[in-house]
């Protein structure tokens, strides 16, 4: 009886820690840094879609075609891909803590919002065009 | 890309691995529950145990998908033979590189658990395969790599055990996948 408790408590745990990191995947948060990001990363007139990715990360494979086809239907939104282990200075900096994280950068530099994971279109188009219906949180 | 995946893998290959490997552990788990907290007091009888084989054979096999190469653990053979045939073409492949060195990460924890044992610490195996099972349960049910969040830790300060060299390149989005 013992050994079914303990084995249900350790299955519920690990439940457990697997939905609290599942919640905090897909959703815009605010950004709590305050870095520009350098101009060589962004393109001029655009929103930039940031997407700091390795070469070990599945998600960021499975992301990257998706944000591609929205800045290929959104003249206003530029995709771009940064290796987090080459630019370790600029992920450091940016918390980057694991891949892929998305950043909604302005043309201008500005982190408006980062998402962590892979998320549905909608909620990258939401989030770059400031709609409210993004789950917006504050982090770190 | 190398030879050991000139296109990457199916992500699913190690989540599949992933579950047989929780099943197995939680197994491990429950047997070796009862004597846990009074380890056999001779090296002989602790070293016979079913748990303690159980647990040195799984830390065996992932000493052979971090040396061999995740595309050549036992468990990818088996999902590309059985499993995969009978799903579709995956969304996208992904570099072998992250569940390989995963591979390592659970080969280092299970070998603690097996050391633990064999020198008599009390817990010491159901606490490392606990531990091991809670990351494959998270690989397998959430596709949470937490062996690849650590692989960017390390990456992040230059060690990449020679990963890159083996598995460098970004996986193309074709439909060859090695498991």
């Amino acid at each position: 009886m013992t050994t079914f408790l303990v084995l249900g408590a350790l299955v519920a745990v690990a439940t457990a820690l697997g939905l609290i990191w599942k919640s905090g995947q897909g959703k815009l948060r605010a950004s709590a840094t305050h870095s520009v990001i350098p101009a060589e990363f962004l393109t001029p007139g655009t929103t930039t879609l940031l997407q700091f990715t390795t070469e070990m990360c599945g998600p960021c494979a499975a992301l990257k075609p998706q944000l591609q086809k929205i800045a290929l239907y959104r003249s206003d939104i530029t995709h771009r891909e940064v290796d987090a282990v080459d630019h370790i200075d600029l992920a450091s900096k940016l918390n980057i803590r694991s891949t892929p994280t998305t950043l909604i950068v302005s043309d201008t530099g500005e982190i408006r919002g980062r998402i962590n994971g892979v998320a549905p279109a909608r909620v990258f188009l939401d989030a770059v065009d400031g709609t409210p219906t993004a789950t917006q949180e504050n982090t770190q | 890309m190398n030879a050991h995946s000139p296109s990457g893998i199916d992500p699913r290959g190690p989540r599949f691995g992933a579950a047989i490997t929780a099943t197995l552990l939680l197994i491990t788990v429950g047997a070796g529950l009862e004597t846990a907290g009074t380890p056999a007091a001779d090296l002989a009888t602790r070293v016979s145990e079913f748990p303690f084989v159980l647990l040195t054979v799984l830390s065996a096999l992932f000493l052979w998908g971090f040396i061999g190469g995740i595309t050549r653990h036992p468990y990818g053979a088996i999902f590309k033979k059985i499993v995969r045939p009978r799903l579709s073409a995956p969304e996208f492949l992904e570099s072998a590189a992250g569940p390989t060195f995963a591979q390592g990460v659970g080969f280092v924890v299970t070998a603690v658990g097996v050391v633990l044992h064999i020198s008599g610490v009390p817990f010491g195996l159901v606490g490392a395969a606990g531990a091991a099972f809670i990351a494959a349960f998270l690989n397998s049910v959430f596709a949470y790599c937490l062996g690849c969040e650590i692989y960017l830790v390390f990456a992040k300060r230059g060690i990449t055990f020679g990963l890159d060299r083996r598995f460098g390149g970004t996986p193309a989005e074709v439909s060859d996948p090695q498991i």
